[in-house]
């Protein structure tokens, strides 16, 4: 712990030190230099240090991609209630927006189904709509690709494109009734300020969306906060849209666009095989043709142990406290279940209810072990439609989506 | 009152002042600017140039600027690919040639790729027997545990 706040310290140190350092060789104050992003910064002063470090980011997140900036977050560090920023997982499709000014930052609403078309600065946002504040659960679409066979495209996510932090912001539907919507209306879509690897200038990264029906919900948002704080640039900042339980890719970042649609939205990364499963399920590595393939809403029931790490070597007779996490996308979580012999026996164990709806719910459990040797400790979630989490890796599908496998760490008790 | 005004030298020197002032700042804007725009594309790019590693190349057999293999055709690989995304993307990946090219032609129909030509067998011909499917079944093993000693108390 002491390590990790140290880290923290000369991390943060680096990064204000770098930047008063720069700030001076202008002759000025660097206005929100915290938000410059880390690309923008002469690489001759950043290249002795880490992605994470440039990000403000856990030195211990694992770094996928860095082009564009994919970090998962190892399942032991999303051990806190509410995840901090630093130990956010980094789902990235293009290039950050550089140069953000959240004090000239504007939101166009527009569309077939918009009443008007409207501007919005983030400032009239932030005063003259309702605060709300909710915890809420965004898992990336692709999280647990890795375990795929045969193998699926993409960032291959293990455990940790997951977190559950506290977003503030406006109401999504407070913003849409405020612009008028007409009643044809189907489905948003937003747009960010992200820009395309290619360099492409009017080629849009990704650009997806939701049902109205979700849109309308009461934890649906435009969030300017995270934890209470101004959002990180890699998850958003100045103003990303939240849809708690949906994959994070329907929760668009840099956010300066949403059209309010006649139709399903039909932006990048909608149609074709991305964020879609087979609407049947099919055999592993099957072709399946893009006509077939459904677009994912509610991401299923899933659990993790975040207490202890894997790979605990205990004494002989010491009990093991296990701590940890569990969703179930748009659903709850009712029951939770331990088992330390594969599956053969499961123990139930209390799952305390959400904060709000959409946020993960806690558990925890005391495990005895009967004799020395290797363990494997398993913990399955179920939701109240007593769906629960599979043991292995469920159907198999093209782009590698929605693995919620049950999720299980190595342990040791010695004779 | 026949005092001599104090400040009288130095205000007949505040037009040299102002003019050395904005020599500076516009010196320094430039050189600002060059820091920043100095070379054309995008700020990604120039991270990969300006990689710290540069110079030591291969170590261990892998290409340190892409994090790829350094075997076979593996330069046209890099040349074709990580102008647009991270070497880490590919390296992290698994699949067939089949596989392989249908990301490529996803590639070219949607994200700007462009004909690979007769350069497409080779690049197929280094992915798959660098970075081909393994079998893994239904469920791995555990691996690459990191034991450690979990003290009671904790």
């Amino acid at each position: 712990m002491a390590k990790n706040r140290r880290n923290q310290q000369r991390r943060e140190f680096i990064r204000t030190g770098l930047l008063a350092s720069f700030g001076s060789l202008l002759g000025m104050e660097l206005v929100y230099g915290k938000y410059i992003p880390s690309d923008l910064i002469p690489l001759e002063i950043l290249s002795s240090n880490s992605i994470s470090e440039l990000l403000d980011k856990h030195p211990e997140l694992i770094e996928l991609n860095d082009r564009p900036w994919n970090l998962e977050t190892p399942a032991h560090l999303l051990n806190d209630d509410v995840t901090p920023a630093d130990k956010m997982f980094v789902r990235n499709n293009g290039s950050m927006p550089q140069n953000i000014d959240a004090d000239t930052w504007v939101l166009r609403i527009d569309g077939e189904s918009s009443e008007r078309e409207v501007q919005i600065s983030l400032r009239d946002l932030k005063e003259k709509f309702k605060r709300h504040s909710y915890q809420l659960v965004i898992e990336c679409g692709g999280n647990g690709r890795n375990e795929f066979n045969p193998p699926a495209k993409g960032n291959q996510w293990g455990l940790g494109a997951v977190s559950c932090a506290q977003w503030t912001g406006v109401r999504l539907r407070d913003v849409l009734e405020y612009t008028g919507m007409k009643d044809d209306a189907v489905y948003i879509g937003y747009y960010g300020a992200d820009t395309h690897l290619s360099g492409k200038k009017d080629q849009v990264v990704i650009s997806r969306g939701v049902p109205i029906r979700k849109a309308l919900e009461d934890e649906s948002l435009l969030a300017y906060e995270l934890n209470g704080h101004p959002i990180p640039i890699a998850n958003g900042f100045p103003l990303r849209l939240v849809f708690g339980g949906w994959p994070g890719s329907t929760s668009g970042k840099w956010i300066n666009r949403i059209s309010i649609r006649n139709k399903v939205h039909d932006g990048p990364k909608m149609g074709g095989q991305s964020y879609r499963v087979p609407c049947e399920e099919v055999a592993p590595g099957e072709q399946v043709p893009d006509e077939n393939m459904c677009i994912i809403e509610s991401m299923p029931v899933k659990s993790l142990i975040t207490y202890p790490r894997t790979g605990a070597i205990l004494n002989s007779g010491q009990s093991l406290a296990i701590r940890g996490h569990a969703w179930a996308g748009d659903d709850l979580v009712s029951k939770m279940e331990i088992s330390i012999d594969y599956g053969q026996s499961w123990k139930e164990t209390p799952v305390l209810p959400p904060v709000n709806r959409l946020a993960w719910q806690h558990f925890k459990a005391t495990v005895d072990f009967p004799k020395s040797g290797y363990y494997e400790v398993w913990a399955k979630a179920s939701s109240d439609r007593g769906i629960s989490q599979p043991m292995v890796v469920p159907g198999w599908n093209p782009k590698g989506y929605l693995n919620n496998a049950c999720h299980r760490i190595a342990v040791k008790v010695r004779p | 009152m026949n005092h001599q005004d104090p400040l009288k030298p130095i205000s007949k020197l505040m037009p040299l002042f102002i003019l050395l002032a904005i020599t500076t700042t516009l010196l320094f804007g430039l050189v600002i600017y060059t820091a920043f725009h100095g070379e054309p594309g995008f700020g990604n790019n120039k991270a990969i140039k300006n990689n710290p590693h540069k110079g030591l190349e291969i170590v261990d057999g892998v290409d340190l600027e892409s994090g790829l293999l350094a075997t076979g055709d593996y330069e046209l690989v890099k040349r074709n690919c990580t102008p647009c995304h991270s070497g880490k993307l590919i390296a992290q990946n698994r699949a067939s040639k089949e596989g392989w090219r249908s990301m490529i032609n996803w590639m070219q129909e949607t994200q700007g790729l462009w004909d690979l030509g007769q350069n497409e067998e080779a690049i197929l011909e280094y992915l798959e027997s660098c970075y081909g499917p393994e079998k893994m079944g239904r469920r791995k093993n555990l691996e690459n545990i990191d034991w450690y000693e979990l003290n009671p108390g904790n």
